[in-house]
């Protein structure tokens, strides 16, 4: 009798039938369908609002020849009135639609993920099926790659449905994304599925590292809630009992407001006032924007490291480089510097490499824990 | 002569302990081997090196000339092994767990069906629909049976196989060990039921501390460990009269109860007949006559007493 060589395969599609037939694989995910449905119903609701919004304002300025608006007092620097023809907001995306589902993605995703994968092997152990397949002609290591590869093809198609779905929903409401803000959906697809691998490969490192299937389960949500809430909320304290506490800020104010010369039912608008600046406050505040900076640029990879295992933070970032759930709504102040020009996909992934990087290898670090105890394992 | 299995100084530590300690074994082609011992002795961890699911410490095991921890694929395509407390997956039907496992194999898909029908059949579960985790545990153990023979293998390692059988399924399981044997399988079984390793096995080996004690047919570990050589024969004479003293020429030994209404010779031949004239003659009430000969158990144990 020769050996069939596909093993791999007929554990892949094993488990791919497993999955589909499971009964709480089946509840959770069409839970979390129909969340994800709701999710993007409301942020479509919020995209025609704010598309609203966005029409009446053009109209405004369209109707208006010189509007300039008054602005309270701030920082040096900071300008007495602004022309508001001069300042466009952005038409907003229907990438802003997305933004309820990019918050729900975590956590839903990791409860899917965890069901998943939770009892994968400790299940094949309580059963004592474990023994009975490896006393067939299969390599120990096909069995957790078999599974991973299952896991990671039930991923794709849940991911798969939902984004396609959401597509349809985003059609009927007659919202058609560009062709970049399609491939912005895309990759938000991607980094979804990668999201849910790592909460997916922690629970199958949690279902070898423990033979009960409760304590399986326990474990996984316990490691999640540790890397993904608890370290990065403890991650600033932390940050600040190392590098110490942050700068103050002088005791003077930069300058003060500029007097309201205006009489009531004076509309008219006031020319560029003359601010009353005070030198030795004002060198005092650059002294201070100088530490501040240099104490976060201290206290910057600290709090990232402490976040470096979370798979939610590097999601977010991802997302919110893909303009996912925002695009459009992040208007650029009046003292942001105004760019030259949009960054294309590509500056702006590469601006978030490294939260790529980390969102592949987090699930990589958590499937070697669990290759490596699985292929030690002790089968007796 | 051919060996199936064979070890050469098969030794595995545990954190230092040694559960097999230098076993050397073989095992003769179409043999019904008996591997016996007690909880603790080595003889699950022998079987799963055998069977490629762990590695020895030191040694070598060899199954149909394949050495086991260089290419374990290969011997687990040529073996059936049925695990003590074997599990399958509950939410599968007896079919489809076997479909699976025969998934693992080069059997085409036609042919896994009939084999499949085949050894269900041979095991009393054809037409068996329901899931397994509805089956008792002797439902389970004859489906382990099944999934062993789903590759038609030479050699079949068995766990305790009449672990968790009704007498009636024990019986069956005998009959088809036996029917195996004939088409010429080698059969490896470990138990410690005695009375059913001695019912099926043609060759046993106990193991103590993972060590090799004794090895032989039934009979020659009856004679060897009974302290009677080949030709010996041992009777036992019960009465309703003291008996009196007993002159025989075969006779090796004689021992004689208290009241002496019980008496157990030793004798080069079977000498009943000539025993019960003398009473006869004597006017000495019989109440029974029987030869002796140690059980397994007996010998088992006269074995780990040394």
């Amino acid at each position: 009798m020769r050996s069939n060589r596909n093993g791999l395969t007929n554990i892949v599609r094993k488990e791919l039938i497993d999955h589909i037939r499971s009964g709480k694989f089946i509840i959770v995910f069409l839970i979390f369908l129909l969340l994800s449905a709701y999710s993007l119903h409301e942020g479509i609701n919020m995209y025609h609002d704010a598309l609203d919004r966005y029409k009446e304002h053009i109209e405004r300025i369209e109707d208006a020849e010189d509007i300039r608006i008054p602005m309270p007092a701030g920082p040096p620097g900071y300008p007495g009135v602004i022309d508001v023809t001069e300042w466009m907001p952005e038409r907003p995306s229907p990438l802003y639609a997305f933004m309820w589902m990019r918050m729900a993605m975590p956590v839903l995703g990791a409860i899917l993920a965890v069901v998943m994968g939770f009892d994968l092997i400790s299940k094949e152990r309580q059963d004592r099926t474990l023994k009975t397949l490896l006393s067939h002609p299969i390599y120990r290591d096909e069995i957790i790659n078999g599974k991973a590869i299952a896991g990671l093809l039930v991923i794709i198609l849940a991911i798969g449905m939902t984004f396609g779905i959401s597509l349809a929903m985003l059609l009927i409401s007659d919202i058609v994304p560009t062709i970049g803000e399609f491939v912005n959906i895309a990759l938000f697809g991607i980094i979804s599925v990668i999201l849910l691998l790592s909460f997916f490969a922690i629970a199958l490192m949690s279902s070898v590292l423990f033979k009960n299937s409760g304590s399986s389960i326990m474990f996984a949500f316990g490691i999640i809630l540790v890397i993904s809430l608890i370290l990065p909320a403890i991650a600033p304290f932390a940050a600040e009992m190392i590098v110490g506490p942050r700068p103050e800020p002088p005791a003077m104010p930069p300058m003060r407001p500029p007097p309201d010369e205006r009489q009531e039912g004076d509309d008219r608008v006031p020319e560029m006032p003359e601010f009353k600046i005070d030198p030795f406050a004002d060198e005092e505040w650059a002294e201070w924007r100088r530490e501040s900076e240099a104490y976060w640029e201290r206290k910057r990879p600290i709090t990232e490291a402490f976040a470096i295992l979370s798979p939610a933070t590097h999601f977010e970032k991802i997302s919110t480089a893909l303009d996912i759930g925002m695009g459009g709504m992040m208007v650029a102040g009046p003292f942001d510097a105004i760019p030259v020009e949009d960054p294309d996909i590509f500056d702006r992934l590469y601006a978030v490499w490294m939260n790529i990087l980390a969102l592949f290898v987090i699930p990589a670090i958590f499937f070697a824990i669990a290759y490596t105890k699985f292929m030690k394992l002790d089968i007796r | 002569m051919r060996y199936m299995i064979r070890t050469e100084n098969l030794t595995k530590n545990y954190n230092g302990v040694k559960a097999v300690d230098g076993l050397n074994l073989e095992v003769e082609e179409g043999d019904i081997f008996g591997f016996l011992g007690p909880n603790g002795a080595g003889k699950s961890t022998t079987i799963l090196m055998l069977v490629g699911m762990i590695e020895p410490t030191h040694g070598k095991c060899f199954v149909n000339d394949i050495e086991v921890s260089k290419d374990p694929l290969s011997v687990k395509n040529i073996i059936g092994y049925l695990p003590e407390d074997i599990g399958f997956y509950s939410n599968m039907t007896a079919a489809e767990n076997l479909n699976y496992f025969a998934g693992f194999y080069k059997i085409e898909k036609s042919a896994r069906q009939k084999k499949i029908e085949e050894v269900l059949e041979l095991v009393n579960l054809g037409g068996v629909t329901k899931k397994v985790g509805q089956f008792s545990r002797g439902m389970t153990q004859r489906l382990g049976m099944a999934q062993a023979l789903i590759n038609d293998p030479k050699i079949l390692f068995l766990d305790e196989p009449t672990a968790n059988l009704d007498p009636e399924s024990v019986f069956q399981y005998r009959n088809l060990v036996k029917r195996l044997s004939d088409e010429g399988k080698t059969i490896f079984i470990v138990s410690h039921i005695l009375p059913e390793v001695s019912n099926v096995c043609k060759t046993i080996g106990i193991i103590k501390e993972g060590r090799l004690i004794a090895k032989g047919t039934i009979d020659e570990l009856k004679r060897e460990f009974s302290g009677m050589g080949e030709d010996q024969k041992q009777m036992i004479i019960e009465a309703f009269d003291p008996i009196p003293d007993l002159t025989h020429s075969d006779i090796l030994k004689i021992e004689y109860s208290e009241d002496r209404k019980r008496v157990v010779i030793e004798s080069t031949s079977d000498i009943r007949e000539d025993i019960s004239g003398i009473l006869f003659e004597k006017h000495i009430r019989m109440k029974g006559m029987k030869m002796h000969e140690p059980t397994l158990e007996e010998v088992f144990l006269s074995i780990y007493k040394e």
